[in-house]
């Protein structure tokens, strides 16, 4: 069943005043996907361009009534790709954030990007859908622990498990135990990645065979065949569909990977 | 997934890249990145931005429909353009493609790999286009 949510407010429907033309968010299976959310005023639909912390309050604020509006809310978000203008920006938008998603934050992943018509945040989000009625369909939403792993200070979560799935944040090269950076080649940092990734996934009841859907970033695209040689290892056969893309990435990491994988 | 019937869209075959072109896990069909790769050629279709796009939004059509989808069954979909400046020709191509109940969309712009002006990636609903479901 695909359902198309209409907008509880008027301005968050971004085909009425700027012609974008996308649904606000679509339901499907237990999920609600969510189009990308700039800082709009809920009813006229005018933009608020200012700091990221405005706009990105602006957003949470949006997303909220959007997904109360289906019966799903914040506290059912569960993977979360957070587009800044800017990395330097990064703590400022990690502080408003915890604001908002202060327990069992969802997986996320954040890049610096060129964002549409000069705005500083986007917010491109999944959350677990929940049916009030019947009152039996409830969609599970559970955050996965690896056990030995240093928890991180940020306001994220390593994976979310909702429904038949599994999402993982963004992972950069770093030794699991302390957290600390593991910076080396692309080729060392996919490895470190891809390792820890099969690790966080088999803590999720799944593992690196069952993954869905993955997306790469890297620094440059001149190391785009550097990646690949060490993922052919970790994906033999049957490997996930993939998008990679040269993104800024945060915290000087040259990769940085993301999952969708059955649990 | 099924393979896509024309097998010049196996982009990552064709290019010994290591994804797949599409993966169906229960309900859900994850398509990979697609560029505009000329379906007769192979190629790359690097021509205007428009036409980038519909040969990728068609691109993805086939791919869905090899697999018993179709482009109304899409649930959410990542747009990655070269340049900033393309959105407004992005909105217009989607009109075409999607004229009523578009899906939940994302789109900014990164620096993409091969030339690209444009890259493309959808989650879809499978089954049958275009009936089951609602």
């Amino acid at each position: 069943m695909r359902e198309v949510i209409p907008t509880p407010v008027p301005g968050l429907d971004l085909r009425r005043e700027y012609g974008h033309h996308q649904s606000p968010a679509i339901r499907a299976g237990g999920i609600v996907f969510c189009s990308g959310m700039v800082g709009i005023d809920p009813q006229s639909g005018e933009r608020q361009h200012g700091t990221v912390t405005s706009e990105a309050r602006r957003i949470f604020e949006n997303l909220k009534l959007l997904l109360e509006s289906t019966g799903s809310s914040l506290d059912r978000l569960v993977q979360v790709h957070a587009m800044i203008y800017d990395r330097i920006e990064y703590d400022v938008l990690n502080r408003l954030y915890r604001q908002y998603v202060p327990n069992a934050p969802p997986a996320r992943t954040v890049m610096s990007v060129q964002i549409e018509a000069g705005f500083k945040v986007m917010l491109d989000v999944i959350a677990a859908a929940e049916t009030r009625q019947p009152a039996a369909m409830i969609y599970p939403r559970q955050v996965v622990k690896p056990g030995g792993w240093r928890r991180p200070g940020l306001p994220l979560s390593p994976a979310i498990r909702a429904g038949d799935f599994v999402f993982l944040s963004g992972m950069t090269a770093t030794d699991p135990t302390t957290r600390a950076p593991m910076h080396g080649t692309v080729a060392a940092e996919t490895r470190q990645i891809l390792t820890n990734m099969g690790e966080l996934l088999e803590t999720a009841g799944s593992s690196l065979a069952k993954v869905v859907k993955v997306n790469a970033l890297i620094y440059s695209m001149l190391e785009y065949e550097n990646m690949n040689s060490v993922y052919r290892e970790f994906f033999p056969v049957d490997p996930p569909a993939r998008t990679v893309c040269g993104a800024g990435l945060i915290g000087g990491h040259k990769v940085e990977i993301e999952c969708v994988a059955l649990a | 997934m099924n393979e896509p019937a024309n097998p010049k869209l196996n982009v990552s075959r064709n290019a010994n890249l290591p994804h797949s072109p599409g993966i169906r896990v229960g309900d859900y069909i994850f398509l990979s990145g697609m560029g505009p790769v000329d379906p007769v050629s192979g190629g790359r279709n690097l021509g205007p931005i428009a036409e980038q796009i519909r040969q990728t939004l068609r691109n993805m059509a086939h791919m869905l429909e090899s697999a018993g989808s179709g482009l109304d069954r899409i649930v959410k979909m990542t747009v990655v353009l070269a340049a900033a400046g393309d959105y407004d020709e992005m909105n217009r191509v989607w009109r075409e493609f999607f004229p009523v109940d578009p899906p939940a969309r994302t789109a900014c712009a990164l620096q993409l790999s091969n030339g690209n002006g444009v890259e493309i990636e959808c989650v879809a609903l499978a089954g049958e286009s275009p009936a089951q479901g609602t």
